[in-house]
């Protein structure tokens, strides 16, 4: 959990021990790393820690804030709120780029406000550092303001032959197919639901998709082969190539070398068992050629098995990318590897694949169902990357705890959790879902400043004639008919 | 116990002979004292012909030829890697191995694929259409490269120097133009159709074609493993459709002049059929090409052209009498015997099965006189009573069947071992080839 | 000479060297595609209309908006005009509309509209 540093400079020692306070308990992740009194000190702790956010007064005895702000060696994404009661100053501050100002006196709750803007500052810098997450807003941006599928188009001029328009013109050629690495994460993160369209295949050096087939001998690599058919002579149960049986430069009759006869109607005086390929170059004799593709961009020549396979999809946003969309949830793709084990769909629908096997054996029923926090990114926009991966798992433990030891829970994605109920009754089974859900609303609550979370509840027998794509796809969509209605 | 002493005393000699005349005059010189008398045969040979052999292996290995393994088959794929793996241990290294799947419809051609791509196939040829044998054996020839063919049935596997040894005697006398390797059961110790027919397989194939062999008048080389000289083949624009292509080309060899032996030393192992019904068919289809090629494709044996030759007539000539007329002529045998000494007969019975079994071990004992491995040959002598009706009754019945099934329905051309295509060929051309034939005698 | 000097577009005329579009509170400004542009300052308008003239020149363009790392300015909506019968497919992905003539602005304001809507 990576802390976020904080120093006070304030030289009234009252409002320092209220400032100290007010940052311990505003969030956990902040840390208070000093308290300076002066410019000299402010400075001298600077330059020893480092900094994120400044909470600074303008008034101090050797120098102002403003002095202090030009001595010291600020870091592009440090944050700097000035405490202090001159409106005027306030406002020349923002010449020196300040986060915020808070003017004295303030409240508490201005007061938390201005931190989570801070945090969240701090938050955007470290990700526009990355350009796949850049990338992928701006696409969903664009898909969700037209309304529009994000698919892929046919084009030549293209290097994987396909072109995702609104995306890859942020591309250049070389980079092209990066834009399916970018949806594929997407997909992954649940901010996208992807649909199939085709398999491409690529040069697996360049990636490149403009590529040129043909057969190469597979002793020496050379594509100069000539092709012959064999021909079976049934009677006298000759086989050799056409060539044995055809008379100089004539490709029509057919004279059998062996017996003289004449072979006359295929079928019945002949037949072609097969083909036999030879190389001009080395002369080996062989009927199975490599396939092997040329790229016309780099010249690798590779052989068709080994060529790179990708899938390509359509998309269309999900809640969760609706919401990235409109800023309320801040991509961050391949950031959250870390909770595999608690964020992951394939492994709700491997468990209720095998719970589907045991009830086609037996005589019981059980439930799947799911809980979707429509809200919590509000939640998640205020305390930040660290705070929803401990907030998951935290919530993930408590509700295992509640379960029974043949249940099971799992986060689906970052906004909804999924449940089975083993060997109980529906009736049962909701009042599970139900209680659980207050407990969680409860924990919310008392940990976030009593922050109101939203739920939706899904929930459903399981049918032993349905996939378990088929159950899970029921629970989600009855989320998103809740939304359209509102 | 002591009637049956006193009746064969009472009969002394002569009614030894008049219940056994059978034997005596017809199976006891063909089988035991032709064995014998090849005993010596080779004994002298290999005592005054050893420094021939070692001359010849030396020129062999020195010549380093190489050799074209031709394996034609159906289906045979889960037998490629036993296959292969007893190629790998050969002593000779220098051969091409040619593998043709003729129209398998299991996945003998993934697997030959596979063992192509590993190398352990130089060439695997993969027809859609089955073809048949022949076809498919020609096909391999088409492409082989070598100077020597060595044609092997996919289900066989080598002894680990057969290679070597099959190829030997082509050093020692150029007129040799084929030559024959040794067939031994793989699964002797299965169970008692199997034991049966190891013993059946070292008394006639193993010595049996020995004595023929020395005799220059060898039947049949084996397609199980055969070895042949490339240019000899290719006169013959390779083999034609069988069954029992194998005797045909043999035939067809030594009608161009060359010489045809069998090697005991070179060995290689087969799987046998291990029920009796099994078995039956499988001696059906064999005894069926006798009629099919001796009698017909090659009666011009009999007329008085230029291609006539004493050993080739005496070879097939021999073949026709003790296989096919004896077969019949026993049955006249059986009913002289029943109706004659019907009182007797128990005694006849127990007289009989003593007088083959000793039969059988003198038998046997060239059998083991003439193998390597003959300590571990000797626990089978328990079984030569049994072998007795194996061979008395068993076989004989089934080879009648077969004969009597030929002869009067022509039915091998319907044998689906041939694909019904190239059989009804055969037969246009078989009738056509009566027809010149018929002409010009 | 341009073509427009021998055909009399009535639906344009007067309309030729009109830059800027207004429809109700919102603001198009049309541009041909190869005019050399500050992309910074289509941030004031609601719209773009571009002229065609050639499909690199566009594609050009099109890409310099899209692209652009603004907000306010990829995300503005993009209209063709005078294409006269079609573009590919990949640029009718980046558009949002076609013109035929100027006079009648009222479908793109309504798309506009829409999209803006949808904007945060």
């Amino acid at each position: 959990m990576k802390k976020i540093n904080c120093l006070i400079v304030e030289d009234d020692s009252a409002f320092q021990k209220v400032a100290s306070l007010m940052i311990q308990k505003a969030d956990r992740r902040l840390n208070l790393v000093g308290v300076a009194s002066t410019g000299k000190e402010a400075r001298d702790m600077f330059n020893r820690y480092e900094i994120d956010i400044i909470f600074l007064d303008l008034h101090m005895p050797d120098m102002t804030g403003f002095e202090l702000l030009d001595e010291i060696e600020l870091q592009e994404d440090t944050q700097i709120i000035l405490m202090t009661g001159d409106e005027d100053a306030a406002i020349k501050a923002f010449e020196y780029g300040i986060t915020d100002y808070l003017l004295k006196p303030f409240s508490g709750i201005r007061f938390r406000k201005s931190i989570t803007r801070a945090i969240e500052s701090i938050q955007k810098e470290n990700q526009s550092g990355s350009p796949e997450n850049i990338l992928l807003k701006k696409t969903l941006q664009l898909s969700h303001t037209r309304n529009k599928e994000i698919k892929p188009i046919s084009s030549r001029s293209s290097k994987l032959g396909y072109t995702y328009p609104l995306l890859s013109i942020n591309l250049d050629y070389e980079n092209e197919h990066i834009a399916l690495d970018v949806l594929e994460s997407a997909e992954k993160e649940g901010l996208l639901t992807g649909e199939f369209v085709d398999y491409i295949y690529s040069c697996n050096n360049c990636y490149n998709s403009l590529l040129h087939f043909r057969e190469s001998c597979p002793k020496c690599q050379s594509t100069y082969l000539e092709i012959e058919e064999l021909v079976h002579h049934f009677s006298c149960a000759y086989v050799g190539p056409v060539s044995d049986f055809t008379k100089e430069d004539s490709n029509e009759i057919k004279e059998c070398p062996k017996c003289k006869r004449i072979l006359k109607h295929i079928g019945v005086d002949y037949d072609k068992p097969s083909v036999m390929y030879s190389c001009k170059k080395c002369d080996h004799e062989f009927q199975d050629p490599h396939i092997k593709a040329k790229c016309n961009d780099c010249g690798a020549d590779t052989r068709v098995e080994r060529l790179v396979k990708r899938q390509l999809k359509k998309y269309k946003l999900t809640k969760l990318g609706k919401d990235a969309a409109v800023g309320k949830y801040s991509i961050n793709l391949k950031g959250f590897d870390e909770l595999n084990d608690i964020i992951n769909k394939d492994y709700f629908l491997r468990l209720l694949k095998n719970e589907i096997g045991r009830k086609k054996v037996a005589n019981f029923d059980s439930t799947v169902a799911a809980l979707q926090f429509s809200n919590i990114i509000d939640l998640y926009q205020g305390i930040g990357e660290e705070g929803q991966k401990e907030l998951i798992i935290e919530l993930f433990e408590h509700v295992n705890q509640e379960l029974q030891s043949s249940d099971a829970v799992i986060f689906g994605d970052r906004i909804t959790m999924l449940f089975l109920f083993t060997e109980q009754q529906e009736e049962v089974s909701k009042k599970m879902l139900d209680s659980i859900s207050e407990r969680i609303n409860e924990l919310v609550k008392d940990n976030f400043d009593s922050f109101e979370l939203t739920t939706e509840d899904a929930l459903m027998l399981i049918e032993e004639q349905k996939t378990p794509l088929f159950h899970l796809k029921e629970l989600m969509n009855s989320f998103e008919q809740v939304q359209q209605d509102g | 116990m002591v009637d049956f002493v006193t009746y064969w005393t009472q009969e002394g000699f002569v009614g030894f002979f008049r219940v056994f005349w059978f034997y005596i005059l017809f199976e006891f010189p063909r089988f035991i004292m032709m064995d014998y008398a090849l005993l010596i045969v080779y004994w002298v040979k290999s005592r005054f012909g050893e420094k021939d052999y070692q001359t010849a292996r030396e020129e062999f290995l020195s010549a380093k030829p190489l050799l074209s393994i031709i394996v034609p088959g159906k289906n045979e794929g889960k037998n490629y890697y036993r296959l292969i793996e007893s190629l790998d241990i050969q002593t000779y290294k220098n051969f091409e191995v040619i593998v043709v799947d003729d129209g398998s419809d299991d996945d003998s051609s993934t697997i030959g694929k596979s063992l192509e791509r590993q190398g352990k196939i130089d060439l695997f040829i993969s027809h859609k259409e089955r073809g048949g044998k022949a076809s498919a054996a020609n096909t391999a020839l088409r492409y082989a490269r070598g100077e020597f063919i060595i044609h092997i049935d996919a289900d066989s596997s080598l002894k680990n120097d057969a290679l070597e040894e099959v190829m030997i005697p082509f050093y020692m006398d150029s007129k040799i133009g084929a030559v024959g390797g040794n067939l031994e059961v793989r699964n002797p110790d299965q169970n008692l159709c199997t034991t049966f027919q190891k013993i059946e397989y070292n008394i006639f194939i193993m010595v049996g074609r020995m004595v023929t062999s020395s005799l220059g008048i060898l039947r049949i080389i084996s397609g199980a493993f055969g070895a042949f000289r490339r240019d000899a083949l290719d006169q013959l624009y390779g083999w034609d459709i069988g069954p029992g292509l194998d005797g045909d080309i043999t035939l067809k060899l030594r009608k161009m002049g060359y010489k045809v032996q069998f090697e005991p030393k070179a060995t290689i192992y087969t799987s046998v059929p291990d029920n009796f019904l099994k078995l039956a068919k499988q001696r059906l289809r064999w005894s069926r090409s006798l009629i099919r090629f001796r009698l017909r494709k090659h009666n011009n044996l009999f007329m008085p052209f230029s291609t006539f030759n004493l050993g080739n007539f005496i070879s097939v000539a021999e073949n026709i009498l003790f296989n096919f007329i004896l077969n019949f002529f026993w049955y006249l045998y059986m009913i002289d015997i029943v109706v004659n000494f019907t009182q007797e007969i128990l005694y006849i019975l127990i007289a009989g099965v003593l007088l083959y079994s000793f039969s059988k071990l003198l038998q046997y004992i060239v059998v083991l006189i003439l193998s390597k491995d003959w300590k571990q040959k000797l626990k089978y002598i328990i079984y030569l009573p049994g072998m007795v009706f194996y061979t008395g009754y068993y076989i004989r019945f089934v080879r009648t069947a077969a004969y009597i099934k030929e002869i009067f329905f022509k039915s091998s051309f319907d044998d689906d071992w041939n694909p019904m295509k190239t059989s009804i060929q055969g037969k246009k051309l078989e009738e056509n080839i009566e027809k010149v034939f018929n002409r010009a005698g | 000479m341009a073509i427009d000097d021998f055909f009399i577009d009535e639906d344009n005329e007067g309309l030729e060297d009109k830059r800027i579009f207004e429809v109700g509170d919102m603001k198009f400004i049309r541009v041909k595609d190869q005019e050399p542009l500050r992309f910074d300052s289509l941030k004031t308008f609601d719209g773009v209309i571009i002229e065609y003239t050639r499909y690199t020149f566009t594609l050009e363009m099109i890409k310099n908006i899209r692209a652009h790392n603004e907000e306010q300015v990829y995300l503005l909506p993009l209209f063709l005009y005078k294409n006269y019968g079609g573009y590919s497919d990949a640029l009718s992905e980046m558009v949002d509309g076609a013109l035929e003539r100027l006079n009648d602005l009222n479908s793109i304001a309504e798309t506009t509209s829409i999209i803006m809507s949808r904007v945060v």
